[in-house]
């Protein structure tokens, strides 16, 4: 009988995905996002304008324009592939205007304001994510103390930032690299951090002018990626589970010494099969001898 | 040499200022006995090996620490045959000539996982991010994702423990992993030796 394994090692389709990326303001962020596809970017900062790549906009400037509209609010996300918020803490800012009218009390209970916080903004991602549209957070830049050095770190309010940074499948930070030119990173560093899904190497941004769609593309490979390392996966998956199978039939040192020769050609799932191993040989009362390199019956 | 994956993550400490490099050294000299906090994670480790075993009507325990709240967050896929919980592994350097040891809490396919308890409430991933645990396991088991569960325990006036939240952080195999790796196993070798540690780094007991 097989084993209950509920995942199949065929490739799984990543259908949307969550990016964050901040940076200096100006530094070309927002127009980044507009190369993404069919993207309607939501601008609580009122700078989409500066952007020589403007697509479709909602201009917040009160958090009441969605409350007293929500219905209206996400059905329009619906027509569009790609949500950009731009930016986090401009949209958090509004709404905790919006929040301290409706409970005062938040103004002066700060531990309840953060609470509350955390709560709406991770109610807030979740419903986006519902749509399952690709999710773009744009944000500026702050920095931390890591020791006795600095380091950029997106510039969103506490516990939301937290959020944030565990919800993203990518974290990249944006700036001008040596050669004057804007170059999007992922990769976590001493200098900013990063969350690479898929191990994407540095991306030097091309003139937006010359690649209109240049984020769809970015995006459909980290989608690929994605895709193949969540196979990958599932491959070792079922390399363990033939290995415990045919341990489940072993009943003597010599067929799981014999084993041990087979791992040679074992690619994945190595030390999961060694663990597994080693827990047959107990059941059977064998030991590892490190000497011989096999299971030896136990010395009593 | 061999040196574990929680002293190199303590070096990794010491060397960014996080720690004092003294006491990094005096730890190494002086093994540790365990305490109160230690104490409990070990209970929770041991529950987390094979929950069903220690599982009691409405909490689940080990010796005399009793957990409450802990069954909404156990990972769903804990009882799978594929889930292996205490998994050690030792990566031999021959250039450097050093040996790294360590125990993944779990390991699943291409995905570790480690348990953390903490006394207090999260505020940030920072401590886990900045760590080079999930660097050094990543490289060690050959895998691709590497998740912290984290829950934050608070002890009750009758002496049991509440699990008050869970959070799980994601860490991610990125192309210069095994540079970061290698840079900082080498860089701790050179402390180990200038400040002649080596009888301290032979064997371990947990990585």
């Amino acid at each position: 009988m097989g084993l209950p394994i509920v995942l199949g090692s065929e490739s799984m389709k990543v259908e949307f995905i969550k990016i964050l990326v901040y940076g200096q303001g100006g530094v070309g962020k927002t127009s980044l996002a507009f190369t993404s596809k069919t993207p309607i970017l939501i601008d609580f900062d009122q700078g989409s304008h500066r952007s020589a790549f403007r697509r479709d906009v909602i201009n917040i400037n009160k958090w009441e324009q969605i409350t007293r509209n929500e219905k209206e609010f996400y059905e329009t996300l619906n027509g569009y592939d790609t949500i950009v918020l731009d930016t986090a803490e401009s949209m958090i800012e509004l709404w905790s205007v919006y929040i301290k009218k409706k409970q005062p009390k938040l103004v002066y209970d700060k531990w309840a304001f953060y609470a509350e916080l955390k709560r709406w903004f991770s109610e807030l991602l979740t419903r986006l994510m519902e749509y399952g549209k690709d999710i773009i957070i744009l944000a500026h830049d702050a920095e931390e103390d890591i020791g006795t050095a600095k380091r950029k770190t997106p510039r969103i309010t506490g516990a939301s930032r937290e959020k944030v940074k565990q919800l993203c499948d990518y974290v990249g930070y944006i700036y001008m690299n040596d050669r004057d030119k804007r170059e999007l990173d992922f990769n976590p560093s001493h200098a900013f951090w990063g969350k690479n899904s898929t191990q994407m190497g540095a991306l030097e941004l091309p003139s937006f002018h010359d690649e209109p769609n240049y984020f769809e593309g970015v995006i459909e490979e980290m989608k690929r990626s994605l895709g193949s390392i969540s196979a990958s996966h599932h491959e070792t998956l079922e390399t363990i589970e033939t290995a415990i199978l045919k341990l489940s039939k072993l009943t003597t040192a010599d067929e799981l010494n014999a084993m041990i020769k087979d791992m040679g050609s074992v690619t994945s799932g190595k030390q999961s099969i060694w663990s597994k191993m080693q827990a047959k040989g107990k059941e059977l009362g064998l030991t590892f001898s490190k000497t011989t390199k096999s299971f030896v019956k136990e010395k009593f | 040499m061999r040196i574990s994956v929680s002293k190199l993550d303590a070096f990794r400490a010491a060397r960014d200022g996080a720690k004092d490099p003294a006491q990094f050294i005096e730890d190494i000299k002086t093994p540790f006995e365990g305490n109160v906090y230690t104490g409990t994670g070990k209970a929770f480790h041991k529950i987390m090996e094979n929950p069903i075993q220690y599982k009691h009507n409405g909490f689940y325990e080990f010796k005399d620490y009793r957990f409450f709240g802990l069954q909404e967050y156990i990972p769903k896929d804990i009882y799978s045959p594929l889930w292996c919980s205490e998994v050690k592994t030792v990566n031999k350097i021959p250039e450097l000539d050093v040996e790294i040891s360590g125990i993944a809490d779990v390991l699943f396919g291409e995905i570790v996982r480690d348990y953390k308890t903490r006394w207090r409430p999260l505020s940030n991933f920072n401590q886990y991010y900045d760590s080079f645990q999930w660097r050094l396991y990543l490289w060690m088991f050959g895998a691709n994702k590497f998740i912290y569960d984290i829950y934050s325990i608070k002890k009750a006036k009758d002496g049991t423990i509440d699990i008050t939240a869970h959070d799980e952080f994601e860490c991610v195999r990125y192309p210069a992993l095994v540079f970061d790796c290698m840079d900082l196993i080498e860089e701790m070798k050179g402390f180990i030796i200038e400040n002649k540690l080596e009888k301290y780094m032979v064997s371990h007991k947990k990585g």
